[in-house]
């Protein structure tokens, strides 16, 4: 017990020392940037945009190009559109800034969202990866134009694997349009690894490829043809040194053209002052020995343009997807209807059940974990009701950030903690050591070990 | 340098699987950034370790608390938690160790000799198939936790339709979200999982605060098991070790899909299917065997095809790409000295599993009989940071206190939430790969019965739908001659 108390007030007087030195740190008189700027990722970690980036804030670190640290941030989910709603709606200072790619512009085309590009302060455009239409080695198409013909001829017979909304649907629809009357059946696939085992498996007739997925995937020359892939068409204005004998769409009279750069945004009503040292920056890191081997070994390009040349590269973009936005087409019935009825349904049958069960004389079994003698000790629904309460209120406090995340937390384990004893005397001390300690501890290891924001 | 490795892998994963609102996936997405500029093999054995280690601890809490650390140990919690209350949590954890440990060195064996002709039939499997199998499983909610079949359906069913709001994966459209952009993204499974099961125990502890002493104490017993009784589960850890292989392998099932389906197998070809859920010991050997036989199996594609099985996989994927090197056909070619470090730190690290698992064992029951007044708080604030964590939003915090009461609600109806789990996990994925199928049959659905795979999946779904109602019959007809 004497251990506990030692090492727990050793290691509060740590913390609560740390977590001091952390606000006379920051100096907000100093120029821009003065505290870590958070670039928010759309998708999860490891992902292709998640490893971009990291690679650009490699290069940041390396050559110190600006006086604060990048920090990752990993707003997943919904096609991107949940990390993009978070930036668009971050204060424009400069301090949460997004990258993102193509998918800015396809999901307001496909009504995900209702704002495009127009809604950020465009920052500068680095890296792009090319694109290329693959089909199983063993396929009858040749190259991309015949696959279009045969379109023509069987409408919605051949299977194209593309994510209704993402940018490569833009693209199939464009496909279709470069000859008339080809009609793909377009079927949704995310990722290369899906879209590359689909296609083995003969339950897709092409797809879009990055140009490195398409190397990584592809074997080696000599695999049986019906377990490798094969390139009809690459997506570029002109042929890949990496794949010289694929033709690009152009050469097959499809002026189908597809890049996808990863570009940099900053909320609407960022200074130019700010835009501009952020994207000086940027140039500085695409030109960064590490970061360029690191992105020639990803097969990205290393293209970088900003201020008028990159609004041209996104109206352009722009303007081929719109072009191709057509109605959604969808022969997919509605389940939630009938999973909804489904469960309506049963709740009745269950309410029936119990209804019965009730007048009947049988003793219904104990659930798990609840007991059927209630003598030996007292139930206390009012408690669990107000620690519950408590937790409400923590959770609102920390979203209005009302409070410091380690105060917060410590006065919130601290009133669970007392309630749960009914504020008997001989507990005080050790609650209040185990909710300093667990408000600021939490708060060390996930700024300081992990490197991730809190509430 | 590479064994140490293995060695806090393994147990920072234990850790991390067995806290609920911490997972292996945030632990090895969240360590990445710190293995880049390391070496590429030694960071890979890291990231296996702490895999294996993640599966495995999740049945700590499981057992002892009824708060599965991991998705992967709900079901441990139906044999696990009650054996423990009657006294024999030494013993629980024991079997759940052992048979972690026999899983893991089944589907090791797996990914050794079998990884490309095994990967290469995972890719027969059209949507269609897909569909049906996830149908077969998504059967087997009626026939685990619960007592009466219609309330483990409206369990599962409700789990389903609560996976629904948010961006449909097959159209790109948001439904469901009532206009909350917040929805767009649905319910994330994490806030899910620790509001139903966190939380909704915590409170549920709260209420039975002055229940005379705590139940759960690790004695003097045995931990350790006596060779006889490798002999007496033989078959069950076989079989369970298999199936969890065979339902890793396809991806996007996972560790969860694992553990159930060999669950209600072991229940279906037990003698007595009575006894499980009420602390059974062949529950807990049929379950832990199989969610860690789920990790070889998951690795075959992976290696073999570079196609990740479950969230996990896709962040060690992400880890290989980083260090230059992508999965697949070529991985065997370009660099086989990898593909024997992960084969190698799989088996290593399960063997360091078991160690450290049987060591702490004794530390870890009492971390579980510290006063609940000081336990619970800090767990939730871990709840609640971990939802947070998740993807840095705290529409996901209020998500896991809202599913927290939900849970709350549901259980005390005395609806089991296993099934609901179940369905929340499964409901999407069967919902893609029938839209997929849709999408290129052109909206027909006769492939679900023309196609052999998929028919043969939907036959032993119906016909284990079925099985407890004939059971009943024919027990009821020997009743009445009797």
């Amino acid at each position: 017990m004497i251990l506990w108390h030692v090492v727990a007030t050793g290691l509060i007087v740590c913390l609560v020392v740390w977590w001091c030195m952390r606000f006379t740190a920051a100096d907000a008189t100093v120029a821009y940037p003065n505290r870590p700027i958070e670039v928010v990722v759309p998708y999860p970690a490891g992902g292709g945009s998640d490893t971009f980036v990291r690679t650009l804030q490699k290069g940041f670190l390396e050559d110190n190009l600006l006086p604060q640290p990048l920090v990752v941030i990993n707003v997943a989910g919904g096609g991107g559109t949940i990390g993009s709603r978070d930036v668009k709606d971050a204060k424009p200072d400069g301090y949460r800034i997004l990258c993102h790619h193509n998918a800015i512009i396809s999901a307001k085309l496909s009504e995900t969202v209702d704002y495009g590009p127009e809604a950020f302060e465009p920052i500068a455009l680095t890296g792009a990866m090319t694109m290329v239409v693959v089909v199983r080695e063993d396929s009858r198409f040749a190259d991309l134009q015949e696959f279009l013909q045969e379109a023509k001829q069987t409408p919605k017979q051949l299977t194209f694997g593309a994510n209704q909304g993402a940018p490569a649907y833009f693209t199939a629809l464009q496909l279709e349009k470069s000859v008339p009357g080809a009609q793909l059946s377009i079927v949704s696939a995310d990722g290369g690894a899906d879209r590359y085992s689909r296609i083995l498996g003969g339950h897709l007739d092409a797809g879009i490829f990055s140009l490195s997925e398409y190397l990584d995937f592809r074997s080696a020359d000599g695999t049986p043809p019906d377990e490798n892939i094969r390139a009809i068409a690459c997506l570029a204005s002109k042929r890949r040194p990496a794949i010289p004998d694929v033709a690009t769409a152009l050469e097959q009279d499809i002026p189908v053209l597809l890049s996808n750069a990863n570009y940099w945004w900053a909320p609407k009503g960022t200074p130019v002052e700010v835009l501009q040292v952020l994207a000086s920056a940027l140039e500085k890191a695409m030109l960064n020995e590490t970061v360029q081997s690191e992105l020639t070994r990803l097969r990205i390009d290393l293209d970088y343009s900003q201020g008028e040349e990159f609004r041209q590269v996104l109206a352009e973009t722009a303007a081929a997807f719109e072009g191709a936005a057509a109605k959604r087409r969808s022969n997919i019935p509605d389940f939630t209807n009938w999973v909804g009825g489904i469960v309506v349904c049963l709740f009745v049958l269950v309410v029936l059940e119990s209804f019965l069960r009730r007048g009947s004389t049988e003793q219904e079994e104990p659930a798990l974990g609840s007991h059927s003698s209630t003598e030996d000790f007292v139930r206390r629904p009012m408690t669990a009701a107000a620690c519950f309460g408590v937790l409400i209120v923590y959770v609102y406090v920390l979203g209005q950030h009302w409070l410091p995340f380690a105060i917060a937390t410590s006065l919130m384990v601290l009133t669970i903690g007392g309630l749960m004893t009914k504020w008997q005397r001989q507990h005080w001390v050790i609650l209040f050591q185990i909710a300093v300690l667990t408000g600021m501890g939490t708060n060390f290891i996930f700024t300081e070990v992990f490197t991730t924001t809190l509430p | 340098m590479g064994l140490m490795l293995i060695i806090v892998g393994t147990a920072l994963g234990i850790f991390v699987g067995a806290v609920p609102g911490l997972t292996g996936t945030m632990l090895i997405a969240l360590i990445l950034p710190l293995t880049y500029g390391a070496d590429p093999l030694l960071s890979m054995t890291f990231l296996i370790s702490i895999y294996v280690g993640a599966v495995s601890g999740g049945m700590i809490t499981a057992t002892l608390l009824r708060m599965p650390g991991t998705p992967a140990s709900i079901v441990t919690t139906l044999d696990g938690y009650p054996m423990a209350k009657q006294g024999q949590p030494g013993r629980a954890l024991g079997l759940g160790v052992m048979s972690s440990f026999v899983g893991g060195l089944v589907s090791w064996t797996f990914l050794v000799l079998l990884t490309s002709p095994i990967a290469k039939l995972s890719s027969k499997f059209g949507p269609f198939e897909y569909f049906s199998l996830v149908m077969m499983a998504l059967v087997l909610i009626a026939t685990i936790g619960g007592k009466s079949l219609p309330r483990s359906l409206f369990s599962g069913f409700l789990g389903i339709f609560l996976s629904m709001p948010g961006i449909n994966a097959a159209t790109g459209a948001a439904r469901l979200t009532f206009g909350i952009t917040d929805m767009n993204n649905g319910f994330q499974l994490l806030p899910v999982l620790i509001g139903l099961f966190a939380v909704n125990q915590i409170l549920r502890d709260i209420i039975n605060l002055e229940e005379k002493g705590n139940p759960i104490e690790l004695g003097s017993e045995r931990v350790l098991l006596k060779v006889r009784d490798f002999g007496h589960f033989f078959w069950n850890l076989l079989r369970s070790s298999v199936i969890g292989t065979w339902i890793g392998i396809l991806p996007g099932i996972g560790a969860n899909i694992g553990s159930v389906t060999a669950y209600s197998v072991a229940r279906s070809v037990s003698k007595e299917p009575e006894k499980f859920g009420t602390g059974h010991e062949h529950g807990i050997v049929a379950a832990e065997a199989a969610n860690n036989a789920t990790i070889g199996g998951a690795l075959i594609p992976l290696i073999a095809m570079g196609l990740p099985g479950s969230v996990m996989e896709a962040v060690l994927l992400g880890a290989l790409v980083i260090h230059g090197l992508q999965p697949g056909p070529r991985l065997f070619e370009e660099s086989p000295s990898m593909v024997y470090t992960i084969m190698g730190a799989m088996f290593l690290a399960n063997i360091a599993m078991a160690i450290i698992m049987l060591c702490s064992m004794r530390f870890l029951a009492k971390v579980t009989r510290l006063p609940r007044p000081y336990l619970l708080p800090v767990i939730l604030c871990f709840c609640v940071v971990g939802s947070f964590a998740l993807s840095n939003r705290l529409f996901d915090v209020w998500v896991m206190l809202g599913f927290g009461l939900l849970g709350f609600l549901l259980e005390a109806r005395k609806i089991p939430l296993a099934p609901f789990v179940i369905g929340f996990v499964l409901g999407p994925i069967a919902e893609k790969n029938l839209s997929l199928g849709l999408q290129s049959s052109n909206g027909s659905f006769a492939p679900i019965v023309t196609g052999k795979i998929s028919l043969l999946f939907l036959t032993v779904a119906l016909f284990m739908l079925l099985l407890p109602l004939i059971r009943q019959a024919m027990s009821k007809q020997k009743g009445g001659a009797a």
